[in-house]
């Protein structure tokens, strides 16, 4: 028997499509993406959904991860390099509960891994995915407040301001003083925001065999780097973008080349904040 | 003609019956509601705010008018600086530090419920555990020291001078405030006005950082009309936030750490007066302009000055109309 009209209101907006989006918004993120793919580095507006979670708090990245999932990924998702951080474990039980995908924690065994404010320290491979959450994905905002003049300077390849804004830093301060979200040019000419990663992993964007999304759910951007995109730091030659300072070795694996932070304020504990690739260097 | 007496007796009396809320008791439950009508209005009594809520037929603005208006000429005692022993944690958690002195303590989360909208009771149910008793209680304020001051090696500009604030309700508020009357003028902000002046203010910066959040409920004592001695009389619950943001520091790069507090347990407030007053102590080129805070954050001012163009502006309006005319005349000729 065919259902009433009343069944059919009843049951309108109640069910769940696959992975969480319907298949309308999933198209639209899927063209910005492309889009984004096609012009790497530049900003593209996507007609950004309001997510289950906060603003600012990944929906961005939640978005892409969505649209892109299928039933055979194995997703990770990573909130400073750790996997058990409550927000990054509400989106990534989200994901397995509507996409019906395995997850991991794993950063070799996963297909996406989506990731807030850390590029994951084990390399990946050309067949994984890697997406990033960004809160600001306009690298001129601190110095053209006015978003249409911004986007008219990216037009015209005039990132001007950007100059003048780390020859300001170097000459008051002897360096850039922004902390994570350097700016980065893209293969040579575009310029884009990293997310607020730190320095340690903006060193760490140039060539990578796997492509590179990021996504600005409350800002509405989707920004890209297609798989061995040319990425290097803003920077005047004779002045590299230097990584962050780090104090000891991690109390866990030991390792004095990973990216580490101060486990508590100044109690000379450092500690990897790649808990993936910390585990993987211990167990070693 | 509306809204004078020439109108119809039977239109006004129609017109407040159709404003009457449904009648019926005040709305349990609403927890976080009650929490910010209360600290909208610096008056926390949760009876009082549940009954303003339902006479206001839901309108946070109408019922902080209410809170306010039976606040206003009640008596106030003066009640002694709450001790830090008098402030029981409930709820602490720092953004910058993993493991902070005397810990983390997650308490009551809203931010990390679920945000799908439930058509049935028990549907999408995450399977919610009972709370149990932790092992040991939360410390207070005394057994945990703020995370801001274990900063002290980092290049921080020195907050302006710290001192009580005097209560907004009963005095005037004068420019440039004190820290502390700026502090207390922002603690009863309107919630949204508070987060739009925090969205703008981080606009100017580069990064904010949540030190710390506090949730605690505080005694409050006043002195025993005998003795003199500081006796509990209450107890108020109260959200802290402490922010470090950047901020130039005798011409060197360093930072600044925002304070905000306000009363009942709508964290967001506390975070954003924290921001807010970061980006005061940061100043700078572009920095907003505290007059232009603390003319925005007050929700009844603000919200009694959009209403008020519903008050006939019939003779006003002719002058203001008059001068254009005027103007417009002389060019004719």
């Amino acid at each position: 028997m065919s259902p009433t009209v009343a069944e059919l209101a009843r049951a309108h907006a109640r069910a769940m499509p696959y992975a969480y989006l319907d298949e309308g918004s999933k198209r639209e993120v899927r063209r910005a993406t492309l889009k984004a793919l096609a012009l790497p580095g530049r900003q593209v507006p996507f007609a950004s959904r309001e997510m289950p979670v906060a603003r600012g708090w990944g929906s961005g990245g939640l978005q892409l991860t969505l649209s892109l999932v299928g039933p055979g990924d194995v997703v990770k998702v990573i909130d400073q390099g750790d996997d058990a951080s409550l927000n990054a474990s509400a989106m990534r039980d989200l994901i397995a509960r509507t996409a019906g995908v395995e997850t991991t924690t794993s950063t070799r065994a996963a297909t996406i891994v989506q990731s807030r404010h850390r590029l994951p320290e084990l390399p990946l491979r050309a067949d994984q995915l890697l997406v990033l959450q960004m809160p600001h994905p306009e690298p001129l905002r601190r110095v053209v407040r006015d978003p249409a003049r911004a986007a008219r300077l990216h037009a015209d390849g005039d990132v001007t301001p950007a100059w003048v804004e780390l020859f300001d830093d170097e000459v008051r301060h002897g360096g850039p003083v922004g902390g994570a979200d350097h700016p980065i040019l893209v293969a040579g000419r575009t310029l884009a925001s990293p997310s607020p990663v730190p320095r340690y992993d903006v060193l760490r964007l140039d060539r990578r065999p796997h492509p590179i999304l990021l996504g600005a759910g409350r800002l509405a951007r989707i920004t890209a780097l297609p798989p061995w995109t040319p990425v290097a730091p803003l920077a005047f030659d004779d002045r590299p973008l230097a990584p962050e300072p780090m104090g000891g070795p991690c109390d866990r694996c030991a390792s004095t080349t990973s990216y580490r932070v101060e486990v508590r304020p100044g109690g000379g504990v450092w500690r990897c904040s790649d808990v993936d690739a910390c585990r993987e260097r211990a167990q070693a | 003609m509306y809204a004078t007496l020439h109108a119809s007796e039977r239109a006004v009396a129609a017109a407040r019956r159709l404003a009457a809320p449904e009648p019926g008791p005040p709305p349990d439950g609403l927890r976080l509601l009650v929490d910010q009508v209360c600290a909208e209005a610096g008056t926390y009594d949760e009876d009082a705010a549940r009954r303003a809520l339902a006479q206001a037929d839901g309108d946070v603005a109408g019922a902080v008018t209410l809170l306010r208006v039976w606040a206003a000429t009640l008596p106030a005692l003066a009640s002694a600086i709450v001790a830090p022993e008098d402030e029981r944690l409930t709820r602490r958690v720092s953004a910058a530090f993993a493991d902070v002195p005397a810990g983390q303590w997650l308490g009551a989360a809203p931010q990390m419920r679920s945000r799908l909208l439930r058509w049935e009771p028990d549907e999408g149910g995450e399977g919610e555990p009972d709370v149990v008793d932790a092992d040991e209680a939360p410390p207070t304020r005394a057994a945990a020291p703020r995370v801001g001051d274990l900063l002290a090696h980092l290049p921080i500009a020195a907050p302006p001078p710290e001192g009580d604030g005097p209560d907004p309700a009963l005095q005037p508020l004068t420019l440039p405030a004190t820290r502390g009357a700026r502090l207390a003028a922002l603690a009863r902000g309107e919630t949204g006005a508070l987060v739009a002046l925090a969205a703008l203010g981080h606009a100017r910066q580069r990064e904010e950082v949540l030190l710390e959040a506090t949730q605690a409920i505080v005694g409050v004592r006043i002195p025993h009309p005998r003795t003199g001695a500081p006796v509990r009389v209450a107890g108020a619950p109260v959200s802290r936030a402490e922010v470090i943001t950047d901020a130039e520091v005798d011409g060197r790069p360093g930072f600044a750490i925002g304070f905000g507090a306000t009363l009942g347990r709508v964290e967001r407030r506390a975070i954003a007066i924290a921001i807010v007053d970061g980006g005061l102590q940061a100043g700078g080129e572009g920095a907003l302009r505290e007059s232009e805070i603390l003319a925005a954050a007050d929700g009844l001012a603000t919200s009694g000055f959009v209403e008020h163009l519903c008050l006939p502006h019939y003779a006003s309006f002719a002058s203001y109309l008059s001068r254009v005319a005027a103007d417009a005349e002389e060019d004719d000729e």
